[in-house]
Formats: structure tokens, C-alpha cells, sequence
């Protein structure tokens, strides 16, 4: 068993296997540094608490196509990033922190799906960024590569 | 644009303290002439709303988002997305920069191939922009470098490039390894070989999806052009 300890300062009691999918924390027990408790200062507990929903689930991995078990881990995948945008931010930051490889291919996914076919406008408030870009930087990108702006317009709806 | 140069970039990477203005804080007496205290002022005051940003808007702000993280989710990205996620701020316009120029190698390495556009069919200089876009980390310049080898008959390579793709979640890519895949497995084991193959790969658990697919429209699993 590993201990990982959240920003919020809870603990977390994660078996050794499945805390290993994380490159970060393999290398640190590889390297004799998780004896006590691992700090997490990037990750609060809710984000800790999905990510580790996830390790525990792709734990056997490699024996599920044995078991076939694969469609049972899909659907998991499907059910697991069916999240809100502001949860989707916190597990891929958590992902890209703890180097968890197939966790970020699968978040990583999720956004660029949701994100395909949609209008600059949809994006920004989808993601609710704000426009920092001045009209004449805009246009510096878009001199910058013209043909690029050639083609159909996109999608504009939000969803 | 086109005077961004590298060191622009790691200025404008976010971290964590932000970097210090080197200014008045530095600066002896600064406090005693009341002209000096205003940037004093404004620098703790930025200082101040940027811990506090940091605090409540960490959750949520996708502007914020790591450069390799963000090329990671737009590598299988088509021209009008890229057009559209580079228009969205700032740090996604300076991230996705080397995107925009994968595209560029791709449409050159496009005409190579065809010899469209007022320049001579040359294969070779085709690999090389596809390569470039590969590179970049366009996954649907991988695509087509991957094409390119297994036409020549460069069949590993080809794979490999196939593989890239695949593992980033490009449909094609993920395609074509299925087809590349099976054909060079062929015989009554040829279809469980790719399977763990495939399983390598990880990235796709619904492989006998996939490979359905593949199987049902090996067309137009190749049209990725």
C-alpha cells in the first residue's frame, strides 16, 4: 500500500499496483522515496479521489482482453470522462503531474472531441476563456499562414 | 507571429512564482520618493491578484493549460479546428504555433506527392515535409509519412509512423496500423497477432471495434488524404 496525501491534506490508501500506472510515483518508489506518505501539493481530493477510481479500475489492464473484460473497462473509459470542462481541467492537469500515460491519451481525447468542429466563439465559451488577443494580433495569425483561413466555417453552438 | 522566437516562449510560459520584474523592489531608496511608490504599489498588486487567480480559477482555466498538453489534444486536429483553437487566446496561439507550421509542411508535402500546384511529383521531397509535420506533431502528417514508407515499401517505418498516430488517437492511424497490421500477419492467426499487438498500444481498448470497422471499409480507411 501507498499513501498519497492531497493539497486539502487527506489521505489516500492506493495499492501498490495500481499507484505504479503513475511514471512519477514508480520512479520515486524505485527509488526509495515513498516509504511515508506522498504529497500531492498539485491535487486536491476530489481530483485525487477520481484519479485513483481510474488507477484501481486499469489495474489489470493486461488481463483484461484475457478475462474479456474489455468492453467492461470501455464503457468505465466512457463513463469516466463524461465529466464537466472545470473536472476534465483538474484530472488532465492531475494526469500530466503524476505522468499517468493512458489517463492523459483518454482526457486528452475527450477534449479534443469535444473541442472538433466547433467555432473560435464556441471554444471560448465552452472553456469560458476570455479573448486576450488585440484585432491586430488576430490578425497577425491569420497573415501569418492565410491559407489557412481558407474553407468552410464551423460549428457554433455550445454543448 | 513570425518574431516569436524560443526565448519569447519560455517568457510567456506560466510558472509558478511569476518571475520578478527585477524592478523597483530592487531599487535602493526607492521608497523614499513618492514617485517610486506607485510601481511598488502596482507590483505587489499584481503579485497579489495572481495568487488569488491562482486560487480560485486553477480549476478552470483552460488558458492556462501546459503547451505539450495542449499539442497533445490538438494533434489529431484538421485545419479548420486548428484555425479555430488558434484564435481562441493568446497562449493557445503561441502553443499551437508548431501545429500551424505541421500543416504547412503537410500541404507542401501534399503537393510534392501529387505534383500539384506549379511543382514536379517528387516522393522523396514529399516524406521530407511530411516528416517535418510529423515532427511537429501532426498526427495527420504522421498518417501520410506513414503512407508514403509503406508505399516505397518501407513497411516497418511505415508501421511505426501508423503507430504514432494511432496511439494519439487518430482514426486513421488507427486504421491504417489495423490494415498494415493484419497484412503482415496474414494467415488463420492473423487477426489475434495485431490483437496484442494492438494491446501494446493501450491507447484503444476497443480493438474488436476497431478492427470491424477496418475490416468492413478498408477504403476508405486509406482515403486519409
Amino acid at each position: 500500500m501507498v499513501k498519497l496525501k492531497s493539497n486539502d491534506d487527506k489521505e489516500f490508501e492506493v495499492e501498490e499496483a495500481a499507484v505504479i500506472q503513475s511514471e512519477m510515483i514508480k520512479n520515486m518508489i524505485e527509488d526509495g522515496c515513498a516509504t511515508s506518505v506522498i504529497p500531492l501539493p498539485n491535487i486536491d481530493s476530489k481530483t485525487l479521489i477520481k484519479v485513483i477510481e481510474y488507477l484501481n479500475k486499469h489495474i489489470n489492464m493486461g488481463k483484461a482482453a484475457e478475462t474479456g473484460e474489455e468492453d467492461d473497462l470501455k464503457e468505465f473509459d466512457e463513463q469516466f470522462v463524461n465529466m464537466g470542462w472545470e473536472e476534465l481541467f483538474d484530472v488532465i492537469m492531475a494526469a500530466n503531474y503524476l505522468n499517468i500515460h493512458e489517463l492523459m491519451e483518454l482526457c486528452c481525447q475527450s477534449a479534443a472531441d469535444r473541442l472538433k468542429n466547433k467555432s473560435v466563439r464556441a471554444v471560448r465559451e465552452m472553456l469560458k476563456i476570455t479573448n486576450d488577443l488585440t484585432e491586430e494580433e488576430e490578425q497577425e495569425i491569420i497573415n501569418d499562414a492565410p491559407w489557412a483561413f481558407e474553407g468552410p466555417e464551423i460549428d457554433d453552438t455550445v454543448n | 507571429m513570425a518574431a516569436v522566437s524560443p526565448e519569447y516562449h519560455m517568457i510567456n510560459q506560466r510558472t509558478w512564482p511569476c518571475k520578478s520584474d527585477g524592478g523597483p523592489r530592487f531599487t535602493a531608496f526607492s521608497f523614499v520618493t513618492i514617485n517610486d511608490n506607485k510601481p511598488r504599489l502596482r507590483h505587489s498588486l499584481t503579485n497579489h491578484n495572481y495568487q488569488s487567480n491562482q486560487k480560485t480559477q486553477n480549476s478552470s482555466d483552460f488558458s492556462q493549460l501546459p503547451d505539450d498538453v495542449l499539442l497533445k489534444i490538438a494533434a489529431t486536429f484538421t485545419l479548420p479546428n486548428l484555425r479555430a483553437a488558434s484564435q481562441v487566446c493568446k497562449s493557445w496561439c503561441d502553443g499551437l504555433k508548431p501545429l500551424r507550421e505541421a500543416m504547412l509542411f503537410l500541404k507542401c508535402g501534399k503537393r510534392f506527392k501529387r505534383g500539384r500546384g506549379g511543382v514536379k511529383a517528387d516522393i522523396n521531397k514529399a516524406l521530407e515535409s511530411f516528416l517535418e509535420g510529423a515532427a511537429r506533431g501532426s498526427t495527420l502528417a504522421m498518417v501520410d509519412a506513414g503512407l508514403v514508407y509503406w508505399e516505397m515499401g518501407r513497411k516497418e517505418e511505415g508501421i511505426a509512423f501508423y503507430r504514432k498516430a494511432a496511439v494519439l488517437g487518430d482514426p486513421a492511424g488507427q486504421c491504417n496500423l489495423g490494415i498494415c497490421l493484419l497484412q503482415v500477419n496474414t494467415g488463420v492467426n492473423g487477426m489475434l497477432k495485431p490483437l496484442s499487438e494492438a494491446q501494446n498500444i493501450q491507447c484503444f481498448t476497443s480493438l474488436s471495434v476497431r478492427f470491424s470497422v477496418v475490416i468492413k471499409a478498408p477504403r476508405q480507411a486509406f482515403s486519409c488524404e
